[in-house]
């Protein structure tokens, strides 16, 4: 090994290097004490250098620097590009060939009349028709999957025979692939799928049904399989929560002779409320997200989150300012999104004061 | 009676028998798990189904196989006869929808050669053998090369060709051979089709009997409507 370290800095003069790097070292830090201490402080140079020049209270957001870094270039320069998608027009994904268009996309989004072409304008309805089955989806899904969440956690909360089984039972969809859970449920709805094929041999139904494009059945299977796919998620963080409601309680109750009923209602539930807060404003996040499964199993309706990707023509046919209205789009989602998370944070420290 | 109920419910390390709450505990667990485990465990079983079953949109959670049949038509001397093979090999029974590879890894020829009759005349025909057989009849024996061309010629063409000094040089066997390839009446070309062996009603005879479904069948509702052929 020994060797190989010799062959890498074989013909560069890397000992003189260290030499120049310490005899810096020694000059600049000017170091006491013992020969470990001054041969540390000799090596340690740089932030001595960076400690002097910005002092002690600023060392630590050196520090913090590559990671800002990493995460600036991932997570906040998208989000400036979107912005700059939305103020600006054009196919281009390169700003250089993306002429300034002010409030523009707004118009093209929600204006009647298309402000380019002067004739009636049709996104404004696609995209009211995307907001408005989301709003939908939202309504239905969020509360039906709290209340699953809520009953599924409170059996599993309860001295039952193989409760680690049924917790994974439960658990397990989490874990699959959304792409997977569309593709499963897909088998089982479409035309010739099982359901159908099922009915009909029970003779409940005499034609087999489009479970997923049928305008009725739609969103009652889009609820019921993101709720299938996501319940588990949600019945865990409530099954933290009621085990961190303290047992003596109970047994408190038991001794009074209190009814199930009346432990559930005056105990259980309130004490669960801030979990329960937790848990609803999460899935109504994730609710407005909808889209990977929906996508998959190609349902009859548009969620918002489809409505941007398919919009923004980066996989299909590019329109004209699809990039720029898909952004502005996108930009109004997330206004909503952040009015809900504000919501959680007012309401969580203000259940944390009282 | 109610003790042996108490007897039944009771638990051990918990508290007292079983209670209301506990059942209903249990239905909606059991409930939750057939709706969310038999979806993905049927997805799971699907994968090592048979091609075959999957295309007949089975609805058993279980992969299972029908007893399949070659059901054979072949045109010979005495006219056409029907009838059916059974206990042939998947391969040979799928032959059409082997690939290459999976083709190359067997040998029809072998397999034809413990054949006799009629049957032999049918595989020959399915395992695709009658063109390559005749071929190597037509360099062994130095015949005419425009047998090759023959099927593909028209009727004008085919009356000034001398087919009969030809088959006057073969024995019955490698004549029959030929004009199969040819497709010389009444050598038509013969068959040999996959299908289902299924137990249904005779709808004459108001009694179980063993019958033929179509292997190709799209839905198991409308196989009982195809056509079928009983056999006894």
């Amino acid at each position: 090994m020994f060797e190989a370290v010799q062959n890498a800095f074989s013909g560069s003069n890397w000992p003189l290097a260290i030499a120049l790097y310490l005899l810096v070292g020694l000059v600049v830090s000017k170091p006491t004490g013992g020969i470990g201490s001054r041969f540390m402080a000799a090596l340690g140079w740089p932030l001595e250098l960076t400690q002097r020049l910005a002092g002690a209270t600023s060392l630590p957001y050196f520090f913090l620097l590559p990671n800002m870094l990493l995460f600036g270039i991932f997570t906040f320069a998208p989000m400036f590009i979107n912005l700059g998608f939305s103020v600006t027009e054009g196919q281009s994904i390169y700003f250089d060939q993306r002429p300034y268009a002010g409030s523009d996309n707004l118009q093209r989004l929600l204006s009647e009349t298309q402000i380019d072409t002067g004739s009636e304008n049709r996104e404004d309805d696609k995209f009211l028709a995307a907001v408005a089955d989301t709003f939908t989806f939202v309504v239905f899904q969020v509360p039906i999957m709290i209340l699953v969440a809520l009953i599924t956690a409170l059996v599993l909360n309860r001295d039952i025979i193989g409760r680690g089984f049924w917790r994974s039972i439960f658990f397990y969809p989490v874990m699959l692939s959304p792409v997977v859970v569309g593709f499963l449920w897909t088998l089982i709805l479409k035309r010739q799928g099982v359901l159908s094929l099922t009915l009909i041999e029970w003779g409940w139904i005499d034609e087999p049904i489009q479970w997923l494009t049928d305008q009725r059945w739609t969103m009652f299977w889009s609820v019921f399989v993101y709720t299938w796919a996501h319940l588990g998620f949600y019945m865990l963080i409530l099954l933290a929560g009621l085990q961190a409601i303290p047992k003596d309680l109970y047994e408190a109750a038991s001794m009074d002779g209190t009814s199930d009923w009346r432990v559930l209602r005056k105990i259980t539930l309130p004490l669960l409320m801030p979990t329960l807060l937790v848990v609803t404003v999460l899935s109504l996040v994730k609710a407005f997200q909808a889209f990977e499964e929906l996508y998959a199993m190609n349902v009859r309706w548009i969620s918002l989150v489809s409505y941007i990707f398919e919009t923004a023509g980066l996989r299909g046919q590019p329109t004209t300012h699809g990039l720029g209205v898909a952004a502005m789009a996108s930009l109004l989602v997330a206004s909503v999104l952040v009015v809900l998370s504000l919501l959680q944070i007012y309401l969580t420290s203000r259940q944390g004061k009282s | 009676m109610s003790g042996v109920w108490s007897f039944l419910t009771r638990t051990r390390g918990r508290h007292g028998s079983l209670t209301l709450t506990d059942y209903a505990s249990y239905a909606y667990l059991l409930l939750g798990f057939l709706i969310i485990f038999l979806p993905v465990s049927w997805v799971a079983l699907n994968s090592i189904k048979s091609q075959f079953q999957l295309e007949k949109q089975d609805l058993s959670v279980l992969p299972t196989d029908y007893e399949r049949v070659g059901r054979a038509t072949v045109n010979g001397l005495e006219g056409r006869e029907i009838f059916i093979l059974q206990d042939l090999p998947d391969w040979v029974l799928n032959w059409g929808d082997l690939g290459q590879e999976e083709k190359s890894e067997r040998d029809p020829e072998e397999f034809i050669a413990t054949q006799e009759g009629n049957s032999f005349y049918a595989l020959r025909s399915h395992l695709g053998l009658v063109p390559k057989l005749a071929r190597e009849l037509i360099t062994e024996k130095a015949l005419p090369n425009w047998l090759i061309r023959y099927s593909s010629m028209a009727p004008a063409g085919r009356d000034e060709l001398d087919l009969e000094t030809v088959r006057a040089q073969l024995t019955a066997e490698e004549d029959r051979l030929l004009m199969e390839f040819l497709g010389v009446e009444p050598f038509k070309a013969n068959r040999l089709v996959s299908q289902v062996l299924v137990s249904a009603p005779d709808p004459e005879a108001e009694k179980w009997c063993d019958c033929l479904v179509r292997a190709s069948q799209q839905h198991p509702l409308s196989a009982r409507l195809g056509t079928t052929t009983a056999i006894h």
